[in-house]
């Protein structure tokens, strides 16, 4: 009996908690898609950025530009 | 060349001849049913992942009995693959001792001692699990997703009061109930926190029947499912919100921090499975290339061999083991049921729109369970596709069994006995 009414009350706990996350879930997304997380445009992380590599090339066009006058 | 000394030779064969004839039995009986769970799971009619190496693990280590027993726990015989009773006793220098032996000895046993003794392969299956989730499946349905989740642990409850009828504490029964959740790292987990002298009979058990679910849940479903019912088409809801990966990454990351915060007991598991969801989610190839194929299959691989060589025959002849056998089996049919009542429930609830078979899939058997829903309903009616729905469901099943475990972790560690 003991046991029963042990169970039946974390039956009873598990069924609120749960229902509380359901409510929490959708709640929880509508705010972050108010939030406007993604508006940027989608980078791939294992790469460097495009803009890194645009620098990237800037700076050794320079230094191919300035080494050529150097050499003339 | 006497007979003595051709045992000493073929210690496989001799060894049957060295105990008692019961343990001889079980051992050449356990040989056979790791043939046929190989040979179930090569036809498919059985989970292939768990139980080719199960089995094979199943068979070889009942044939590989030799005379050796360095911590003499076994009357003289054993094998070289793993000892899960070493460091088990209640002398702490002792212990440190004999698992330094084991380690030396057995070739299993790091794997054994370092990763399923304290459950970290347990985390790395639900990472790898997390990796295939779509969180997406959950937020088109939250509170029927929910719902069949929670009728779903009707056997992780009721299963309870029954087996302390067998003589069992609330603790280890709560360990044993926990195996309605279908849910095998979670059972891992909860009976290594609540009655870790039976986590090797309960994981076997568990295991077995998470696999005979791909093969059980089929007849249930048909048991309890007219074939009209069973063939009801389930169409997406009404004004579906469409969610980038971007916002999918922050619930999930919201959702874990959330439910670490209200279960830390269940922490390790929680973090697991939403890492696998927030790499999924996060963009990062060679991690979800990563966790999604060598994390997950190599954890699934070494689990099922590790089940497979848990099941020898000084194992299965405990005499804890045939309830245990009888309490799992119960617990399964009974949250088989549950779910199924669930599907009903929202059959009737949202007025006929949603299919009674997608309860099943609230058992969080991730993701056979929704396979096994989905498979039923598509032999009935080809064109009928409630796997979105019964994904959602099973998703919802991972939480609500993650919650149990940290409600039983909390409420029953505090019971004395």
């Amino acid at each position: 009996m003991e046991s029963l009414k042990i169970t039946l009350t974390a039956y009873g706990f598990t069924i609120v908690f749960a229902m509380l996350i359901a409510c929490l879930i959708p709640g929880l997304a509508a705010l972050i898609k108010r939030a406007k997380l993604d508006q940027d445009e989608t980078l791939d992380l294992t790469v460097p950025s495009a803009n890194s590599m645009k620098e990237d090339e800037a700076i050794a066009v320079a230094i191919a530009a300035a080494t050529r006058a150097q050499q003339k | 060349m006497s007979l003595e000394s051709l045992n000493d030779i073929f210690q496989g064969i001799g060894t049957l001849f060295a105990v008692h004839p019961k343990f001889a039995i079980a051992r050449l009986g356990l040989i056979a049913l790791g043939f046929l769970l190989m040979y179930l799971g090569r036809k498919g009619v059985l989970e292939a992942l768990i139980m080719i190496p199960m089995g094979l693990g199943m068979a070889t280590v009942n044939a590989a009995v030799m005379f050796f027993d360095p911590l003499k726990l076994h009357g003289g015989v054993g094998t070289l693959f793993i000892e899960p009773q070493a460091g088990a006793t209640t002398d702490a220098v002792r212990n440190a001792a004999d698992l330094m032996t084991i380690l030396q000895i057995d070739w299993l046993q790091p794997i054994y001692t370092f990763t399923f003794s304290n459950g970290l392969i347990a985390c790395l299956v639900f990472l790898g699990i997390g990796s295939l989730l779509d969180i997406g499946f959950i937020l088109a349905r939250p509170f029927t997703s929910m719902i069949l989740a929670l009728f779903a642990e009707l056997g992780s409850f009721l299963t309870i009061p029954v087996a302390t009828q067998f003589g069992f504490t609330m603790k280890e029964a709560a360990a044993i109930a926990i195996v309605g959740g279908a849910d095998g790292p979670m059972v891992l987990f909860t009976s290594l926190k609540l009655a870790p002298h039976l986590f090797v009979p309960i994981a076997v058990v568990a295991y077995l029947y998470l696999g005979l679910t791909y093969g059980g849940y089929p007849y249930l479903i048909k048991l309890m499912v007219p074939k009209r019912l069973r063939s009801l088409p389930m169409h997406p809801p009404k004004n579906q919100v469409q969610y980038s990966s971007f916002e999918k990454m922050a619930v999930a990351t919201i959702l874990c921090v959330l439910l670490s915060f209200l279960l830390p007991v269940a922490a390790p598991l929680i973090f697991s499975l939403f890492l696998g969801i927030v790499i999924r989610e996060s963009g990062i190839k060679a991690f979800q290339d990563f966790v999604g194929g060598p994390v997950l299959f190599g954890s699934t691989m070494f689990l099922g061999l590790m089940l497979g060589v848990l099941c020898d025959a000084n194992t299965i002849m405990d005499p804890k083991v045939l309830p245990l056998l009888l309490l799992g089996c119960f617990a399964l049919l009974l949250s088989g049921v549950g779910g199924l009542l669930g599907g009903y429930f929202m059959y009737f609830v949202s007025g006929g729109k949603v299919n009674p078979v997608v309860g099943i899939a609230g058992v969080s058997c991730v993701p056979t369970t929704a396979k096994v829903a989905q498979k039923v309903v598509s032999k009935d009616n080809p064109a009928a596709v409630i796997m979105p729905a019964a994904l959602g469901a099973n998703i919802s099943g991972v939480i609500t069994t993650a919650i149990i475990a940290g409600f039983f972790c909390s409420l029953f560690a505090k019971i004395v006995k």
